[in-house]
């Protein structure tokens, strides 16, 4: 027994001797290789499923050592599972890829997010992370105007589509869905709109959905002729051969970014940031434009039928007064419509 | 005296069984629930003041009320009618009717609802044939009002509550049917007294089952509600779901305390025995209705046009067309999204036999809880045993996002160190038997209020033991309440939506996500094309079902 203990260790410690002298260039391969990020990586996203397994298997091209596991679902859906883990001090997500800025910044205010400065954000304009690097942009979600081409007159701002035939108008509900509760907070905030801007569509007899899908359903069937809603969807059912017809109305347009941030804690550190490098490298927002996305890096080009990254004006707020104030505007809004 | 009963009760040979069912049930529903109690009493009572103060809670509560009620009453009237129809008479075309109105159990309500639009929505294909037949301009009536909701809660649940009372149908006693036709009885009067008054079990059994399907339907309400700012329970409870920033979830656990209300209140209704078994003896010979038969076939058939088939049509024509809101022209058409579906959908192959797997093992589960659950709470007379059926009954009356939440919450932690059940899809079997259990339960447990206990006493004089009882004698007599309990919770857990879009991982994907990732991501055609394949399957399933029955019937 005794002997047994001694041996061990004598005998480990003579094949890490050879190992290391008779290869001694070896080391910097080896060391490289240590680094490597290996091991499973937990994605909690709510990019359609198709999207989000393409993401992976490129991800996965370079960096083919790390198992990635997927929890998909709606961004509702995704958050509130994520959030009540956290509450219980065991959330099962390495990597969040989901909703918006003011939804990070309120998981940040929670301390439930990592900080990293990935070396890709340089390629990426400032507003688009938060400066402490809890979170990172990966794509332009705009929101615009999309009409009926066989039932509507073509309109141009967000002011003539506050005076299009009444009930003709189909918007996502804030109080169902979070991209429309950040519209809500930044076009209130927009001059020259603000919550007069609501109380005309209120007037108008705007129709009220519960989410996005349900906006470019609509406009499609002709059952509204205008709507309000998330360019990729209007410009993917455009490109289908759906009757419509997508406008960035010239006040600008407020948008989400579906961030990407490290949950605290994580086990896969490592993985994890390299995950965050790798949807903000060249290679990982080619990945994003080649399935239909605008990404954010000047140096790639959108995909067909987007405007580039430079003609868009953009309207925004800050994301931290946008999270403070999101469940106020919720409520003012449900009462304003009556909900 | 109670004493001597209890002390009597505990000998009885079902107690083991019934421990083992009442260990499960604890696990899949007890505990779930508890959690979710102690969190909407939690923190000073908050949740539990803003639930009785504020006056949108009370307008919700008011319209989940009146939809529910409204849409189980229709469909039990549906459903009755259907059932003595198909059953007990000749109808001419009564298979091709049971299986059209039982094939919304196989579509999520979310895309049923979605196909309802397009079939009868504004610019629906019925309202623009109508349009254009009558001359009319603009809108013929909305489904975006309180009447559209009851209407497609009621055909949600309608197959749920004909199953049940098939089974409660066709256990019925032939010789009360016959000496009432003998006195010069109509079909009505056989009908009115002595088929309804004997199919009572039945009937409390599926008007249970109906309000509880529609009370806790989520899909329905969103699709149609949100545009008519019709609030209700469901919608509210995800309106604070998603509330982030505040206790949300604590306000929805709250919330989930008032779906609890009308499982209670069908426990309170009065449970007598009805005997109205005549074991041994064939079922009546179906009532000859001759001219009547086919005017009512004619009847039926057009309504199922109107409220069934022309739905699944649109949803096949949503399916097919190359591009969502195109007129449906030849040159719109497209195999495209059957190919993408069936194709180019990864893991679709996998999801589906999780879901074959998941659907069978809950089916069977759950109907192994329902018999000896239903036998316990009809033979022993255990005040708690009622209470472990108001349990089991609560979480299909839950809509399925706070359900799996209060799943989260329990199974998160490993129940023992090494073993986790999180993210498998042992967790999502659990959420299955937890949430259908109750549509094997009511079935079985009418069944058994209907049978006598004088077969299994004989059974026991003559030194048989409890298993040897159940297996050739009680078993046999069960079968219609078994196919019904079997066939419900294999079909609602094979295309289950909500349960899965929260507890479903990369490694244990499921059919039911699968419709709701795509619909959820903006691919409504893909969704429907993945709707009608199922279809297709269903019908193809009872058509082979049918022929091997004709088959085995010369031999």
């Amino acid at each position: 027994m005794v002997r047994r203990i001694t041996v061990r260790p004598l005998s480990l410690l003579a094949v890490l001797c050879s190992v290391a002298f008779a290869q001694p260039f070896a080391w910097g391969s080896l060391s490289s290789a240590w680094a490597k990020p290996s091991g499973t990586l937990r994605l909690y996203t709510s990019q359609p499923d198709a999207d989000a397994q393409k993401t992976v298997a490129a991800f996965r091209e370079v960096y083919p050592e790390v198992s990635v596991e997927i929890f998909r679902s709606g961004t509702e859906e995704v958050i509130s599972r994520f959030l009540l883990e956290a509450e219980k001090g065991s959330p099962q997500a390495d990597v969040l890829l989901v909703a918006d800025a003011p939804t990070f910044e309120l998981l940040k205010a929670r301390n439930l997010l990592e900080s990293y400065c990935s070396p890709e954000a340089k390629a990426i304009a400032a507003t688009y992370y938060d400066p402490d690097c809890h979170y990172f942009g990966t794509k332009i979600l705009a929101t615009v105007i999309v009409y009926n081409t066989a039932k509507a007159q073509p309109i141009d701002s967000w002011a003539a589509l506050a005076q299009v035939p009444e009930g003709q108008l189909v918007m996502p509900s804030p109080t169902y869905s979070g991209a429309a509760a950040y519209n809500l907070g930044v076009i209130t905030r927009t001059p020259g709109l603000g919550w007069e801007w609501y109380e005309a569509l209120k007037k108008n007899k705007a129709v009220l959905v519960q989410g996005n899908g349900a906006v470019a359903r609509n406009v499609a069937s002709g059952e509204q002729s205008y709507g309000m809603v998330v360019d990729f969807l209007a410009i993917r059912s455009r490109n289908e051969g759906s009757p419509v017809e997508v406008v960035y109305p010239k006040e600008g347009v407020p948008l989400i970014t579906e961030p990407v941030g490290i949950v605290k804690g994580t086990p896969n550190l490592e993985a994890a940031q390299a995950f965050v490098d790798f949807l903000l490298s060249q290679k990982g927002q080619e990945v994003a434009a080649g399935m239909g996305y605008m990404p954010l890096r000047q140096d790639v080009t959108p995909p067909k039928g987007f405007p580039a990254l430079s003609e868009l004006k953009i309207l925004s707020v800050p994301a931290t007064e946008l999270a403070e104030s999101r469940e106020a505007d919720k409520a003012r809004f449900a009462k304003l419509f009556g909900e | 005296m109670r004493w001597k009963d209890l002390s009597k009760g505990l000998r009885h040979p079902i107690i083991p069984w019934l421990v083992a069912v009442a260990a499960l049930v604890t696990l899949t529903h007890v505990y779930p629930l508890w959690r979710l109690l102690q969190r909407a009493l939690g923190g000073e009572g908050e949740n539990i003041r803003w639930l009785l103060e504020t006056p949108r809670v009370h307008l919700a509560l008011r319209h989940s009320l009146w939809v529910s009620a409204a849409s189980a009453a229709l469909a039990l009237g549906a459903a009755l009618l259907l059932a003595v129809l198909t059953t007990q008479t000749d109808l001419p075309g009564r298979g091709i009717l049971r299986l059209l109105f039982l094939s919304p159990l196989v579509i999520p309500p979310q895309v049923l609802a979605l196909a309802w639009i397009q079939w009868a929505g504004p610019v629906g294909y019925l309202q623009q044939g109508l349009r254009w037949i009558l001359g009319k301009q603009g809108s013929l009536w909305s489904l975006y009002t309180p009447a559209g909701i009851i209407l497609l809660l009621a055909l949600f649940v309608l197959p749920i509550a004909y199953l049940t009372l098939v089974a409660g149908l066709s256990r019925l006693s032939k010789q009360a049917q016959e000496a009432a036709q003998l006195d010069g009885a109509n079909l009505l009067q056989v009908w009115l007294y002595v088929t309804l008054p004997l199919l009572r079990p039945s009937v409390a059994a599926a008007a249970a089952l109906a309000f509880l399907g529609a009370w806790g339907n989520f899909g329905i309400p969103a699709l149609l509600g949100i545009p008519g700012r019709y609030l209700t329970l469901p919608t509210l409870l995800y309106q604070e779901v998603i509330n982030f920033s505040g206790d949300g979830f604590g306000r929805s656990a709250a919330l989930a305390l008032l779906f609890g209300l009308p499982a209670l209140f069908f426990l309170s209704w009065p449970q007598r025995s009805q005997e109205g078994l005549d074991p041994g003896e064939a079922p009546p010979d179906p009532y000859r209705l001759g001219w009547l038969g086919w005017l009512l076939s004619g009847i039926l058939f057009a309504a199922a046009l109107l409220v069934v088939l022309g739905p699944l049509l649109a949803m096949a024509a949503t399916a097919l067309l190359r591009a969502y809101g195109l007129p449906l022209t030849w040159s719109n058409l497209t195999l495209e999204h059957f190919r993408m579906v069936l194709f180019d959908l990864e893991r679709a192959r996998r999801a589906t036999l999780h879901s074959l797997g998941l659907a069978g093992g809950a089916a069977l589960l759950c109907s192994g809880i329902g018999t000896i659950l239903g036998y316990a709470l009809t033979r022993l007379k255990v005040p708690l045993l009622a209470l472990l059926s108001f349990i089991v009954d609560l979480p299909y009356a839950l809509p399925g996002l706070i359900f799996a939440l209060s799943l989260i919450l329990v199974w998160l932690p490993p129940p023992l160190p090494g073993l986790s059940l999180y993210g498998t899809l042992w967790l999502i079997l659990m959420a299955y038997l937890g949430r259908f259990s109750a549509l094997a339960l009511q079935p079985l447990q009418a069944a058994w209020r209907s049978l006598d206990t004088s077969l299994e006493e004989a059974a026991s004089i003559d030194g048989a033991s409890l298993l040897q009882t159940f297996r050739h004698i009680l078993v046999p007599l069960l079968a219609p309440a078994l196919t019904a309990a079997v066939l419900l919770v294999f079909l609602q857990s094979f295309a289950e939506l909500t349960l899965s879009a929260l507890l479903v991982t990369s490694r244990s994907e499921t059919f039911g996500w699968l419709i709701f990732g795509l619909q959820q991501g903006g691919y409504t055609q893909q969704a429907a094309a993945l709707s009608t394949l199922l279809l297709i399957a269903l019908f193809a399933l009872a058509a082979g079902i049918q022929a091997l029955r004709r088959h085995a019937k010369p031999s």
